[in-house]
């Protein structure tokens, strides 16, 4: 098992665009931190010190602590000498963690933790200020799987937490959903008949987004349970959080996007290469392919190209004619699967394109897909 | 010399056979260090006793254990003595910065509230159960 977690390489771009995402969350933090430190801070307020040696940064202080946070966190994103910047980002959000109990926040201690995995798996390597003008390298694995064992651990945890009877009853929801404005739940909703099973069907879509992630059958699946438990809880929580409910949900997002593959080009899609319509679709598709997992390969362009023997060329052809086809080592996916299968595979798409393997969605998905490929044949336009 | 995807010819073709291997770019030999060893799993170690050893703490949601929203805890009654002998009740919120559930008043330092109540002797700070978490001194202080 340690070969397999320590002997093999990916790629960097997925970690590239995590630390895009998490340095992007570092610095919206960084804007809502200078409120909360000034106010810990500020005289006359108790304080519940961890330490009591800490130093502790007068007005001036803050603001440069803010500053130096706000600049980290840029250079991180950007990836402008990313080891530095990362750790450096790190140590300024651990420190002001540390400055006070009352700023703590889980999302800070996630960032920190993340920052740090991320500085470890070098994720200045791809798409940034360091990797400028030199060949996109791999790095090593492991520091990936940490990521991912990150991502379950929260989520895990966060589903044992809540196996309490205060919280099973719906009375937390109770206390932290709206009364009041667009998004508040009528009164006559607000009781333990209703409360009590949206508490225990949250508990479940934690569990399964904290086991499902692993099993690439429910892997897309889990992610749309995700984009759904976190974005009900930016709209439903008090508004005053949303930032920081915000923050918590793109950090989660960073780490579920490790379990992507990686393999630059190892999955190709055949496409029409007689149709300008389907060349303007492959486009869009290509555009989205951040991590470069995609080879778009055209129709009449198959025989130049190595295949598995499992794939006969011209049923591929003959299917590619008439839909959009992926292959995937031995496995082909096509038509509707195979639009929702690369949008599963992108950045833009990821957390959200699962919600397509599900009925009705997916029937409707086939049939608009099936119409729109009808159409496009009376609109060919050659190459 | 490159095959069409630009990776080296035996390369692709090592992917071609390796159907379900997509994770992985690359499946040359890496010999990770001892540290990186060490590292993997002491990180995994810390991060699953942590979330444990705060999950047996007294009063939830607690710090470090991914307790956000699992429980309702709410924030100590802070009686205020004065030097008089009266006594009044203020909303503990009043006196700090960044009110979180999930700290713990047993710890706090109070001694710049003493300083905003010029007459005060002694602050008590009472859970809703009526348990007495702070008794804060401030004259001997």
């Amino acid at each position: 098992m340690t070969s397999s977690i320590f002997g093999t390489w990916t790629g960097a771009r997925a970690l590239a665009v995590s630390r895009m995402v998490v340095g992007s969350a570092a610095l919206l933090r960084a804007v809502v931190g200078y409120g909360i430190v000034s106010r810990v801070l500020a005289e006359g307020n108790a304080r519940v010190r961890y330490f009591e040696w800490l130093p502790e940064p007068h007005a001036t202080g803050v603001t440069v602590l803010v500053v130096a946070w706000a600049a980290t966190a840029i250079g991180f994103a950007v990836g402008w000498r990313t080891r530095f910047s990362g750790s450096a980002l790190a140590a300024v959000m651990t420190y002001t963690m540390l400055l006070d109990q009352q700023t703590y926040s889980n999302h800070l201690y996630l960032l920190v933790l993340v920052t740090i995995l991320l500085v470890v798996a070098n994720a200045g390597a791809a798409l940034s200020l360091d990797a400028r003008g030199t060949a996109e390298g791999d790095v090593p694995a492991w520091p990936v799987t940490l990521l991912k064992v990150q991502a379950s651990l929260v989520y895990g945890f966060a589903a044992f937490a809540k196996m309490n009877l205060v919280y099973l009853s719906g009375a937390v929801l109770l206390v932290y959903l709206p009364r009041e404005g667009l998004l508040a739940l009528p009164e006559s909703l607000m009781t333990a008949r209703v409360l009590a099973p949206l508490a225990i069907l949250s508990v479940f879509a934690e569990l399964f987004i904290a086991i499902m992630i692993w099993w690439p059958r429910w892997r897309f699946q889990a992610f749309a349970v995700s984009l759904m438990l976190h974005t009900g809880m930016v709209l439903f929580i008090d508004p005053s959080d949303r930032v920081q409910i915000g923050v918590f949900a793109l950090i989660m997002f960073s780490l579920l996007l490790q379990f992507l593959p990686t393999a630059r080009g190892s999955r190709i899609v055949v496409w029409d290469g007689h149709c300008s319509f389907c060349g303007t679709w492959v486009r869009w598709l290509k555009r989205l392919d951040w991590l470069g997992l995609h080879s778009f390969v055209r129709s009449d362009e198959l025989d130049s190209m190595p295949l598995n023997d499992e794939i006969d060329r011209d049923d591929l052809r003959r299917d590619a004619d008439r839909a959009l086809q992926i292959i995937d080592g031995a496995t082909r996916i096509q038509a509707f699967a195979a639009v929702r299968s690369v949008l599963e595979h992108v950045p833009a798409g990821f957390l959200w394109a699962g919600v397509f393997r599900l009925w009705p969605l997916s029937a409707l998905g086939e049939r608009v897909y099936a119409a729109v490929a009808a159409r496009r044949r009376c609109s060919l336009a050659g190459r | 010399m490159c095959s069409y995807l630009g990776y080296p010819a035996t390369h692709f073709a090592f992917r071609m056979e390796s159907d379900l291997k997509p994770d992985t770019q690359e499946e040359r030999p890496l010999s990770a260090p001892l540290w990186a060893r060490v590292f993997f799993f002491g990180w995994i170690l810390v991060q699953i006793a942590v979330p444990l050893w705060r999950s047996g703490w007294e009063d939830h949601p607690t710090r470090f254990g991914w307790e956000m929203f699992s429980s309702v805890r709410f924030p100590p009654r802070m009686e205020v003595e004065r030097s008089d002998g009266t006594t009044e009740v203020q909303p503990i919120n009043h006196f700090v910065g960044a009110p979180r559930i999930d700290v713990d008043f047993q710890d706090a330092d109070l001694t710049a509230v003493c300083g905003r109540l010029p007459d005060a002797r002694r602050l008590t700070l009472t859970v809703p159960g009526g348990q007495t978490v702070l008794l804060w001194d401030c004259v001997d202080r």
